[in-house]
């Protein structure tokens, strides 16, 4: 059972992670589909740092700021320059796999030193209580804070916002930094404190599943938690069902997230709403 | 019921009305120019990453035209590459003229070559019949469609939006095959998880010669200016790009948004399980796990770096083709490490989309959907 329980928050709380970073982006009206390469970007830098550094602490830190300077760049594109927030995220995350491949590439010609993050057995407990605790604090930000009520004024009205003087372009890119950022700890949880070690592609679709995590939970930083904590407990029963011998393959109850997600979107149909300006980009200004 | 010439002046004002360019489709636009611009120019970033892991840059691009081009074994690769490419790159760009996003293309090429391996192994099939391949190549249109479809329905009927039912059902179809290669259908002579290969008599041929074109390219051709052909003379291609140009503008003329939308994905469906059959049937023979290198996910740069344009399609899906093969033989030839194909395939697109954006050309609608 102690199992079951640690192998859900590992693979609950990167989740948990990227989907309340792309919370904060979708709240503010703009969708981050790039939280897989974020995650990526973020999850080698940690393995980086970490090896540098040697303190899983640093590592962290530094994660959070590739995960920062990649939301500013990705702000720059799709609000500043008002790309398209789908084509852009979608293509970020085969650029962010290339450019992680590619500094692998060069950083293990000499070994895999430079990629080993230090073991750091108190990291997966603090990152999972700050994980955590950031439901409860989106909450109450997106409910009482002044930068959470612009950030969702942002997220259902431009105009609205904009004529109450929030600065909305400025709004969203400081969402979409944060959101980033989010997802940059994400990736740099499965590194400091799953698998100590970088490996390509080794985010293998979870912003994805954020992205259904999102989704599933209503837009909302409770059901996004319990969307997150369902997908963590059915990953972790289904690995104790593979090494129990189950008769289900592997293959198929791995798909298990994508499955419930559609079926769940089926069900459900358009009920789930999104923020209203989601996709919209800025019009220009009068 | 409106003629073909009032509907594609319709296309037209609107598009300029809702602020995009006049000739916003045409291959000789402007911005057409820029694209091909951009894609040549992001060569030069080939350069610096040769130049960072210690490789020779004339040498690197000697390499890059060499294995991709100029030689007749890297030009008939880059067309065995491209084959798949361009049809899963169509499949992409039809639903995008009517803005819809069908990111669901690797999983529908996935199950157009599942669907023509199933036909390709299990059924019985008579030497000396060239044209047999047809039969498997049917299943992997109709397995494509039928991926397709699914989030076309959820769409019309459900109105849930195309993005993430796409995205999800590439990983069910996705895991879907791991599991079949690695269990039911497996090759158990194979060292890696792969089905058997199909019947020799369903095998599409090449023609031989120093770059030995494989017959399914000409196939991916034809039936890509066949589609091209259809959409600029055809009332239903308007009425796909009037949809494009402004959804609400077109609803208030007659056009039924649900249908064509769901239509659009069902046959943008269709085309990337072609692509996957042709791939199988002329390349692979076999489906494995590394079945695709991604194809579904380029061809959406593809689509968006032709702006929709069938003809602007097939030009940027050789050139992707080229420059992965290109690529892939300058990582392994100089020691450069991987994923430069990617940053080179990306990079233009996400600077497009910024100048796009800049420009007020939006490809997801103002007024939301």
């Amino acid at each position: 059972m102690d199992q079951v329980i640690s192998a859900s928050v590992s693979l609950a709380v990167p989740l948990l992670f990227a989907a309340l970073g792309g919370l904060l982006a979708e709240r503010a009206g703009v969708v981050n589909i790039a939280m897989e390469g974020a995650m990526l970007i973020g999850a080698l830098t940690a393995a980086i740092a970490g090896s540098v550094a040697g303190a899983w602490p640093v590592a962290a830190a530094a994660s959070v700021a590739s995960g920062l300077v990649v939301g500013a760049l990705l702000g720059f594109i799709m609000v500043v320059c008002r790309g398209d927030q789908i084509v852009v995220g979608l293509i970020f995350n085969l650029f962010a796999l290339g450019v992680t491949s590619y500094v692998y590439g060069l950083v293990t010609r000499s070994g895999p030193d430079l990629i080993t993050a230090p073991d750091a057995p108190s990291s997966s407990m603090i990152l999972t209580v700050i994980a955590v605790i950031l439901v409860p604090v989106t909450l109450l930000m997106f409910r009482h804070s002044s930068m959470g009520i612009r950030l969702r004024a942002a997220g259902e009205s431009f105009e609205g916002a904009r004529a109450v003087g929030i600065r909305v372009m400025r709004t969203r890119v400081i969402a979409l930094m944060l959101s980033c950022g989010l997802c940059a700890v994400g990736g740099a949880y499965l590194v400091l404190s799953v698998t100590h070690i970088f490996v390509n592609n080794m985010t293998a679709g979870r912003g994805y599943i954020a992205l259904a995590a999102i989704i599933l939970g209503g837009w909302r930083p409770v059901g996004v938690f319990l969307a997150c904590a369902m997908f963590g407990i059915a990953d972790a029963l289904q690995i104790r069902a593979q090494a129990a011998g189950s008769e289900i393959p592997s293959e198929l109850s791995t798909a298990f997230p994508y499955l419930i997600t559609l079926v769940a979107i089926a069900i459900v149909g358009a009920r789930f709403r999104a923020p209203a300006e989601e996709t919209r980009p800025l019009p220009p200004k009068p | 019921m409106t003629g073909l010439a009032p509907l594609r002046r319709d296309v037209k004002e609107t598009a300029i009305a809702s602020g995009g360019s006049r000739r916003r489709l045409s291959i000789w636009s402007p911005s057409f120019a820029w694209t091909v611009g951009g894609l040549i120019a992001s060569l030069v970033l080939v350069a610096p990453f040769a130049a960072i892991a210690g490789a020779n840059v004339v040498d690197a691009y000697t390499l890059l035209f060499e294995s991709s081009i100029t030689s007749w074994f890297g030009l008939g690769n880059t067309l065995r590459m491209a084959t798949p490419l361009i049809l899963v790159s169509v499949g992409v760009a039809i639903p995008y003229r009517a803005k819809v996003f069908n990111l669901g293309g690797e999983g529908q090429l996935l199950t157009g070559a599942l669907a023509a391996a199933l036909v390709g192994i299990y059924v019985p099939v008579g030497g000396g019949l060239d044209i047999a391949f047809l039969l498997p190549l049917a299943a992997a249109v109709v397995a494509g469609a039928a991926l397709g479809l699914i989030p076309g329905w959820l769409y019309a009927r459900r109105g849930v939006n195309e993005i993430v039912t796409t995205i999800m059902i590439n990983f069910l179809a996705l895991y879907l095959v791991e599991y079949l290669v690695s269990g039911p259908l497996r090759d158990r002579t194979a060292a890696y998880s792969t089905s058997k290969p199909i019947s020799d008599g369903f095998r599409i041929l090449a023609f031989g010669g120093p770059a030995n074109v494989p017959l399914g390219f000409v196939i991916a051709v034809i039936v890509t200016l066949a589609i091209w052909y259809a959409s600029i003379s055809t009332r239903t291609g308007a009425k796909l790009d009037l949809i494009g140009a402004n959804s609400v503008f077109a609803q208030r003329q007659g056009v039924n948004l649900r249908v064509f939308r769901a239509g659009a994905l069902l046959i943008g469906g269709a085309f990337a399980g072609m692509g996957g059959g042709l791939e199988l049937l002329g390349n692979q023979y076999r489906i494995g796990q590394d079945f695709s290198p991604g194809w579904g996910f380029t061809a959406i740069a593809v689509a968006v770096l032709a702006r929709g344009n069938l003809l602007g399609v097939l030009g940027v899906a050789l050139y992707f083709a080229a420059l992965r093969n290109g690529s892939q033989a300058v990582g392994a030839g100089l020691g450069i490490p991987g994923g430069i194909v990617f940053i080179l395939q990306a990079a233009p697109v996400i600077v497009l989309a910024a100048v796009m954006g800049v420009r007020g050309i939006r490809s997801s609608e103002l007024a939301g959907k």
